[in-house]
């Protein structure tokens, strides 16, 4: 129950301003550009910048939109990768 | 009976981005994305563009046509869907098996074959590894390795070296080529090239250069 509790509160959590997001599998600039495509199509999206040596990609979103956990997830694993971390910037 | 064997080649290969040029691998497009291909293709006296359109059904299933125009007529089309079944991530790397599945037909002798196959593959930020079997009108078995000279980051030119291994085999006939090849990509945009070069069996070398956008 408590581990139920525990996962709905993790995927119930919501991001919105400078995110930072660990990706694995950012192999090659060629695949990024879907991730890329994929994080600019989002509402409030402002700023999408991934490094590939460090597997990160940062996010800016507007303040007034926020995403779940899951929300990203969902994202990157469409475009082919997966979602390891993702807190904001500063955190 | 050469332009026909070109002709299953060129309609069999068909690698994606970041893979042989003349041998597969396991990589598939990000799901709703759209890949055009306009390739290039020489053996002998044979010249022709082969097109291709490849669809991410999702990020584990493409579909993908594909036609060769010779320069002087048109020599056949091909449906090739691939299946990736296993993939294992860490940063920097992905590690990938798919099945391929499809159908090719030569428009000039009138005949078409299932195409049946399996790639695996790794992609890492420094080294490529690939391996595949398939099966058409002959069988085909190709390794390759690549390198990256230069970890450049996204939105910078991006260049990967390949050496392929290239064999196949109908009947008694069989033939193995030495293939070095390249891939050159610029965000959403790659030039990939190669010539397979006879080491048994052939007696023309093989020319392949692209040019792939990815919507």
């Amino acid at each position: 129950m408590k581990l139920l509790l525990a996962l709905s509160l993790l995927f119930s959590l919501t991001f919105g301003g400078e995110l930072i997001m660990r990706v694995d599998g950012l192999a090659c600039a060629f695949c990024a550009y879907g991730l890329e495509k994929k994080l600019k199509k989002l509402k409030g999206v402002k700023r999408v910048e991934i490094s590939l040596n460090r597997g990160i990609v940062r996010l800016e979103i507007d303040q007034s939109f926020e995403y779940t956990r899951e929300d990203l997830e969902n994202i990157v694993r469409e475009s082919g990768f997966v979602l390891r971390e993702v807190r904001r910037s500063g955190e | 009976m050469k332009r026909a064997i070109l002709l299953l080649l060129a309609l069999t290969i068909a690698g994606f981005s970041h893979e042989p040029i003349f041998g597969l691998g396991p990589g598939t497009i990000f799901k709703g994305g759209v890949g055009i291909e306009a390739e290039y293709v020489r053996e002998g006296d044979f010249r022709g563009i082969a097109t291709e359109v490849l669809y991410g059904l999702t990020e584990d299933v493409s579909l993908t046509l594909r036609a060769l125009q010779g320069f002087e007529r048109f020599r056949g089309g091909a449906f090739r869907v691939k299946v990736r079944v296993w993939k294992d991530y860490e940063r920097g790397r992905v590690d990938a098996l798919s099945f391929i599945g499809g159908m090719t037909t030569d428009a000039v002798g009138g005949t078409s074959y299932f195409l049946g196959g399996v790639a695996v593959g790794r992609e890492s930020r420094r080294w490529y590894f690939f391996a595949d079997v398939r099966t058409a009108d002959r069988f085909y078995a190709d390794t390759a390795v690549g390198i990256r000279p230069w970890l450049t980051e996204y939105l910078k030119p991006d260049l990967v070296l390949l050496s392929e291994l290239n064999y196949e085999q109908k009947g008694n006939k069989r033939f193995l080529f030495l293939s070095p090849a390249f891939f050159f990509t610029y965000r959403n945009l790659a030039v990939k090239g190669g010539v397979q070069i006879p080491a048994s069996g052939a007696d023309a070398e093989r020319y392949a250069l692209s040019v792939e956008v990815h919507f």
